[in-house]
């Protein structure tokens, strides 16, 4: 991992300059206008975790995508080591909240999915889809179809495909927001494991304020209307982190000023909202 | 549980299973048994120029296929001359239209107006136009296959096509594929029971349509057949190419139908 020291000369792993996404509603002769992000700026080093929370509608989600090359900004841009990106690339790889499994495939053939895109040959692609099935601990499903499998398995799975890619920096949507409380807690725990092992940049968008403080080396909290970065809140626990640190009181009063902080960016949308009105 | 309660639960389970699949395998072959006995009896007493008994039908079918004067395994080859490769073009231009209306916006607002007017006029009303233009021989035969196949395979393969949610779309985008892979590996396979459904509906349309052809131009296939018998009040006659054609419309949609279920299980 970076040291601290070095993090400030250096060229972060992430950075995102100003970016700027309108979406516009045209019904009949009415247009509506949705400033889903208004100039959103942040870096992120080598190796960090980095959570993104903020209420629903702040354009968190938009941003994720903007990052991963789904979708263009209106104004800004996104460089990786300093190049600016230009689409979906190798070095960036998503994990949805909706899974994004194919129905079709196994869990094998779903791993393999972004290799078989590249062209990599049949035997590389099945050793490196079997490795990282077995790091996230479903060795012996390899053969199962997502039907067959749990929430949280499913979720395992569109982790392994990620990992699966290689990339520098692996981009978390609202991950474990379709699966139950208990499974959530241990995949939390798995996440943090893998991560610790492995040294990839995390962006983790979440609108759970316990687990993105749990998770990340940094919070940072947005708000709405237009989505914009209200505080970055440092998570000075020690790694690794385990079960044990949730009920920490260090935890707990970063967990307190992220709430706080989340909270004053929601009563300020409101206002905003109620001056436009 | 103990084992042996266990064991005794499990017997049961299976003895019930069993004997539902026996109830209904009596229950097809009583009614069968019944409806043979009926056509019998209704066929004896009738008078030979408007129907004829079951016994007569399955004699007349044998003659059919053991002396060649009859012209039944003619008549079925000529029919499927026409059939398979009239439907395999339906097929292949069904999905690459079905697939281009569904992706492509231009495309689809293009050809969608055709495309509901064909789908809903009857194919039978084309066939005497059609017959002018194109004559009486195969050609003329595999175009009215084609028209009466091919628009609901379009259409089903539109509609699942334009079915499939950005959820299957964005992970296969986000890994890099091009238009093409996002074709072949996503949007081909999530569309494919909804393809499929609309192979069974073109194939059911297809047949029809092909023993009317020749039915109309009544010199070839089992409609030809069909219209020299009935022209001739040989009752026996006529029932074989339909029971044929019935015959062929079960087999060809128990293949299609398994085909489906194969590949749906995949879906669930």
């Amino acid at each position: 991992m970076t040291p601290e020291t070095a993090a400030t000369t250096e060229v972060p792993k992430l950075r995102v300059e100003n970016i700027r996404k309108t979406f516009f509603r045209v019904e009949r002769d009415r247009v509506t206008a949705v400033e889903a992000l208004g100039g959103v700026s942040f870096t992120v080093r080598s190796g960090e975790f980095v959570s993104v929370i903020g209420p629903s509608g702040c354009g968190k989600s938009t941003l994720l995508r903007i990052i991963d090359g789904l979708v263009a900004a209106d104004e800004g841009g996104v460089f990786v080591d300093g190049k600016k990106l230009t689409g979906p690339g190798h070095d960036r790889a998503v994990v949805f909240q909706y899974f994004g499994l194919y129905p079709w495939r196994t869990v094998q053939k779903n791993v393999e999915f972004g290799l078989e895109l590249q062209g990599v040959p049949v035997a590389e692609r099945r050793e490196r889809a079997r490795r990282n099935i077995a790091l996230v601990g479903l060795s012996g499903f390899e053969n199962h179809y997502p039907h067959e499998l749990s929430g949280g398995m499913k979720q395992r799975v569109g982790f392994a495909r990620a990992l699966t890619m290689d990339p520098d920096i692996i981009l978390m949507d609202e991950p474990f927001s379709a699966v139950d409380e208990q499974t959530r807690e241990l995949l939390q725990e798995q996440l943090l494991d893998v991560w610790e092992k492995m040294g990839k940049t995390v962006v983790f968008i979440t609108h759970s304020i316990d687990e993105a403080v749990f998770l990340a080396d940094r919070v940072i909290v947005m708000g709405a209307r237009p989505g914009r970065i209200v505080e970055t809140v440092a998570v000075d626990l020690p790694r690794p982190r385990t079960s044990a640190h949730r009920a920490s009181p260090r935890l707990l009063e970063i967990r307190t000023h992220a709430w706080e902080t989340l909270r004053r960016g929601i009563i300020e949308a409101k206002a905003g909202l109620e001056g436009v009105g | 549980m103990s084992s042996e309660a266990l064991e005794a639960a499990r017997t049961r389970a299976i003895a019930q299973a069993r004997n539902r699949r026996n109830s209904k395998t009596l229950a097809i072959f009583l009614t069968a048994v019944a409806f043979l006995l009926a056509w019998e009896i209704v066929g004896r007493l009738s008078h030979p120029m408007f129907m004829a008994p079951a016994s007569g039908v399955v004699a007349e079918f044998w003659r059919g296929i053991t002396d060649p004067r009859a012209r039944l395994w003619n008549g079925f080859l000529q029919t499927m001359s026409v059939l398979v490769p009239g439907f395999l073009i339906s097929c292949a231009l069904g999905i690459v239209i079905g697939v281009l209306m569904g992706r492509i916006n231009a495309v689809y607002r293009a050809l969608d107006p055709f495309v509901t007017v064909f789908y809903n006029t009857p194919r039978v009303a084309l066939v005497p136009i059609l017959m002018l233009w194109l004559g009486i021989d195969n050609t003329l035969k595999t175009v009215v296959v084609i028209l009466a196949a091919v628009f609901p395979i379009i259409v089903n393969t539109l509609t699942g096509v334009r079915d499939i949610s950005s959820s299957l779309t964005e992970p296969a985008r986000s890994m890099g594929a091009n238009e093409a892979q996002i074709l072949r590996l996503v949007i081909v396979p999530a569309a494919l029971p909804f393809i499929i459904a609309g192979l069974k509906l073109g194939l059911g349309r297809a047949l029809t349509t092909v023993v009317v052809a020749e039915y109309f131009s009544s010199i070839s296939g089992l409609g030809g057949l069909l219209q020299s018998a009935s022209t001739s009040y040989n009752m026996a006659r006529v029932f074989v190419p339909a029971a044929i054609l019935a015959l062929m419309g079960i087999l060809i949609d128990a293949l299609l139908g398994w085909i489906e279920r194969s590949a749906s299980r995949r879906y669930r």
